[in-house]
């Protein structure tokens, strides 16, 4: 194995200083509202300190290193072109956050039941429960994947009969139990506060370890090698490279971001967080404009690997052609990273996992416990026996998700399985983004919404199941991934907008423009 | 200083360039922001332990919509 003893105490001191201020601040919460969305106490840079911790996960990183060793900075412009939507959406004028945050919901179902009706609540919590938790289980086992290469452990570690005992499984294991730990303690305020510490040793890390390998390799040689591997689609998305990007590929990126931002749980209950509605938009105007930054470091590991190692996978590895480029960073890592530098990484993303898995894991036992349970119970929980719900939900999560692990074999590259999952959940996004601004919108245009959402993305994938069945190459299909879904949008939207215009009853729709005016005001004063 | 003297590929015209300072300067902005956003995080902290040790929780503030119909919100938590 590539870590020394000394790692292994860096990692572990690390590990029980951050277990030690999650079991104190457990004595700290109180309510179910200090649980769930930390009392809505939270401030603006303690809410950006800990979403930076919470959106670089070790998934995610895995993914931005495979994107970076894969496609170059190719990926820059198209940040460049989203941000110059997004960040005025969202940022300047608070598009739907802020009015989010006005409605006190905790969750997006809980504004669907206010604004539409009960069933509705149920029906879209259990889709985007269920897409969010399958998004969610490949998580834990992508990451083991990436540390046990980086740590130099064997596949194998060792068999109990006839059953090899994968390396990946007890990572796996290590991993969850972490993130189910800190979950356990104390909810989102623990979280919100042990993330924000999480962020410093992640972004210190990534940025020392960044300065370090550039200052190996040569900025030079680094610049050149990527100009020479992947030519004008290192830098241009567009080029038409085989791989690259396309102008639908970002049409359907930005819309999709866009309906995210109105239904994708854990970044709403972060919004739900925040102390005002002025608040959610600010963090995210400043986060939007200093975020690309540390996407772009993490970029660069990937492509130090492509500098170093070269496009094609070097012979006697145990790695497949489907996963070498998310684990090409990690191997070139396991060469150049020295003693207490690799114990410092190690801590650094067993917390960017915790992180994220803890945030994400808390939304979706928050949204299965408030939208597909407590709306069938008679009479409401107590706060004592809602928390428990939530942390039980917790438990019987993490064990899905090694289960699911144990079999997870990949077959597409790990964005693409993220995004196909967010598909389904974006139809609560319209549902929601119309609710929020056109007073005609009707429970069942949203309910039309919600199910084009579900039941076009599901037919798309047993289609092409089919096609491949039938020995075509998936290339070859009708039309690629991303059409699909960008149609999909335009039907549930389409659906909505129609049957509300046919729809002649009254609906429930309230200002909260003047709500968001009103708070805003009154936390000034 | 070899960072900032960089040759490019001339075959791939403006975006090169473009692209390597677009990241650059973006990187070292993004670690200065990171200093802020510690500093002004610590102050935060205090504000939250101070505003939950002094708040009277809410049961009702649970995720539960109290009453349907237009003007919901106004049942809803703080």
């Amino acid at each position: 194995m590539n870590v020394a003893v000394v790692d292994w105490v860096v990692l572990g001191v690390l590990f029980l200083a951050l277990l030690a201020m999650a079991i104190w601040i457990n004595t700290k919460c109180r309510s179910v509202a200090d649980y769930l969305v930390s009392g809505r106490k939270v401030r603006i840079w303690l809410g950006m300190g800990a979403g930076i911790a919470g959106e670089i996960g070790l998934i995610s990183i895995a993914g931005m290193c495979e994107q970076g060793y894969m496609r170059g900075f190719g990926f820059v412009l198209i940040a460049i072109l989203s941000m110059l939507i997004m960040t005025p959406l969202f940022g300047v004028f608070g598009f739907g956050i802020e009015r989010f945050r006005a409605s006190k919901a905790m969750s997006v179902p809980q504004y669907i039941e206010m604004r539409y009706d009960k069933r509705l609540r149920i029906l879209s919590g259990f889709f985007n429960s269920f897409a969010g938790v399958l998004q969610m289980c490949i998580f834990p086992i992508v990451g083991a994947g990436f540390v046990r290469v980086l740590i130099g452990a064997p596949e194998v570690a060792f068999r109990l009969g006839e059953l090899g005992v994968k390396s990946d499984w007890i990572i796996m294991g290590v991993l969850l139990s972490c993130a189910c730990i800190f979950t356990f303690l104390g909810g989102y305020i623990t979280l919100i506060v042990t993330n924000f510490f999480q962020m410093i040793i992640i972004m210190g890390t990534f940025y020392w370890l960044g300065y370090n390998l550039i200052s190996q390799i040569g900025v030079q040689e680094l610049w050149s090698s990527l100009e020479r591997q992947h030519g004008l689609s290192a830098v241009y998305p567009f080029a038409g490279a085989e791989g690259g990007y396309s102008i639908v590929w970002f049409l359907w990126m930005i819309i999709m971001s866009i309906l995210l931002q109105f239904s994708y749980g854990p970044y709403l209950q972060k919004y739900a967080s925040m102390d005002r509605p002025k608040t959610a938009s600010l963090s995210y105007l400043v986060g939007s404009l200093f975020g690309n930054g540390r996407t772009f470091v993490i970029m660069a590991l990937g492509v130090a690997a492509l500098a170093m190692m070269g496009p094609d996978r070097p012979d006697g590895l145990e790695v497949t052609a489907t996963s070498w480029g998310s684990m090409a960073t990690p191997y070139f890592l396991a060469d150049h990273v020295g003693p207490i530098m690799m114990g410092v990484l190690l801590a650094s993303l067993l917390f960017s996992d915790i992180s994220t898995t803890d945030q994400y894991i808390l939304s979706w036992s928050t949204s299965i416990v408030n939208d597909c349970i407590c709306p069938f119970k008679k009479t409401p929980f107590s706060p004592r026996a809602h928390i428990m719900a939530v942390r039980i939900t917790i438990i019987v999560l993490c064990i899905l998700f090694f289960l699911f692990g144990l079999i997870y074999s990949p077959t597409m590259p790990i964005w693409e399985f993220l995004w196909s999952c967010a598909t389904v959940i974006c139809g609560t996004g319209i549902a929601m983004l119309f609710g929020m601004y056109w007073k005609r919108a009707s429970t069942a245009g949203a309910y039309a919404a919600v199910l084009a959402c579900l039941v076009l993305p599901v037919s798309d994938l047993v289609a092409r199941q089919v096609w491949q069945a039938r020995g075509h190459e998936p290339k070859d299909y009708y039309w690629a991934p991303e059409t699909g879904a960008f149609t999909t949008f335009m039907i549930a939207i389409f659906f909505l907008v129609v049957i509300s215009l046919l729809s002649n009853r009254p609906t429930k729709y309230w200002d909260l423009g003047q709500t968001v005016r009103d708070m805003n005001r009154g936390a000034a004063l | 200083m070899s960072a900032l003297v960089i040759q490019f590929d001339p075959a791939l015209g403006f975006w090169s360039p473009f692209v390597y300072w677009f990241v650059a300067i973006n990187a070292i902005l993004c670690g200065l922001f990171t200093i802020v956003v510690i500093v002004g995080g610590v102050f935060d902290l205090r504000f939250l332990f101070k505003a939950l040790n002094e708040q009277d929780g809410d049961e009702t503030d649970d995720g539960r919509v109290i009453s349907g119909g237009s003007g919901a919100a106004e049942n809803q938590g703080v």
